[in-house]
């Protein structure tokens, strides 16, 4: 990666988001920043005001939480293999752990039967088409119309 | 993850005996309270259990991955419980109306834990994956599906939040 000039700017931007451990710099700022610090008498008590909230942060020390491991594994299903729908909702689509499957889920499925019905409704008729049926439609008019032009004496 | 996937539950318990802590320490981080970490820190690796298919050690290590299940969980553990903050107006110094009493602490890591407590979710979450959790910027901003620079935001209020609230103590 190529090294750019570290400047007070993106230095004290580095200090107030990732604290005076260079540990914790981004791997591209890392070495420039050092560099900066060493020579620059006002980046080295930014960095030294920066320690004193590193410092307090460490004081929080949390263990890890007991009996975790077993808990899990009395509670972990027999089999792990999902069911047909998750399976292939999980090939059709991206990981969902963002927008949540149970609003996603419903509303595909919902697309999915909406589209079905459309493509549907404009492959299948349910109108009469067959030949018969309109020669039968035929007659029922023809019958309605029983004006046979003064015969009636 | 291979194995996972075909329910090898050795393997699952290797991964629990790698991740498990790690994890677990977010969650409380996060949470504040054990018996919430627990129910939360359980859902991960029960979710790892079922969902393993789905992770792809192209995109990222699998510590990044649970992380971002974890970070997901409180999140909506937060929502369901009201407890999402909002952040607003940065000079405002979160943590309510009682500051003198809800820092009233003798012991300075339980003073940091509330203040951690006090400040918006998101701030919280980018300090703790940064500062105790050991993620790259990339990782933690990929986590939270935010930027970088998102990322770089948040920590900055999150740490000046910070450090209003330990003053105010001290």
């Amino acid at each position: 990666m190529s090294k750019y000039a570290m400047n007070m700017d993106r230095f004290e931007q580095l200090l107030s988001a990732y604290g005076a451990n260079a540990g914790r710099w981004p791997d591209n700022d890392r070495e420039q920043a050092m560099e900066f610090a060493a020579t620059n008498s006002r980046a080295r008590q930014l960095l030294d005001e920066a320690a004193i909230l590193d410092e307090a942060l460490d004081a929080w020390e949390v263990d890890p939480l007991q009996g975790m491991k077993a808990k899990i594994l009395a509670r972990l299903p027999e089999g792990n293999h999902r069911d047909a729908l998750d399976r292939f909702i999980d090939w059709l689509l991206p990981d969902l752990d963002h927008v949540g499957t149970w609003l996603w889920r419903p509303a595909f499925l919902a697309g999915m039967t909406l589209t079905l019905g459309i493509l549907l409704g404009s492959t299948v008729s349910l109108d009469v088409t067959d030949e018969a049926d309109l020669w039968q439609e035929e007659l029922r008019v023809m019958a309605l119309n029983t004006d046979t032009g003064g015969s009636d004496q | 993850m291979q194995r996972i996937c075909a329910g090898d539950k050795s393997a699952y318990g290797r991964i629990l005996d790698l991740h498990l802590p790690s994890v677990s320490r977010y969650v409380v981080r996060m949470t504040g309270t054990s018996n919430e970490a627990e129910d939360i820190t359980q859902d991960v690796f029960l979710r790892l259990w079922t969902h393993a298919a789905r992770y792809d050690p192209r995109k990222a290590r699998l510590t990044t991955w649970l992380h971002n299940i974890a970070h997901n969980l409180c999140i909506d553990h937060f929502r369901r419980q009201g407890r999402i903050t909002y952040e607003g107006n940065e000079d405002e110094t979160p943590g309510g109306s009682e500051p003198d009493t809800v820092f009233y602490e003798e012991n300075r890591g339980q003073m940091i834990k509330q203040a951690l407590m006090a400040i918006p979710e998101r701030q919280r979450s980018a300090i703790v994956m940064c500062h105790y959790q050991g993620l790259t910027n990339k990782e933690a901003a990929s986590t939270m599906n935010i930027s970088v620079e998102a990322l770089e935001s948040l920590l900055a209020r999150g740490r000046r939040s910070l450090k209003k609230l330990l003053e105010q103590h001290e």
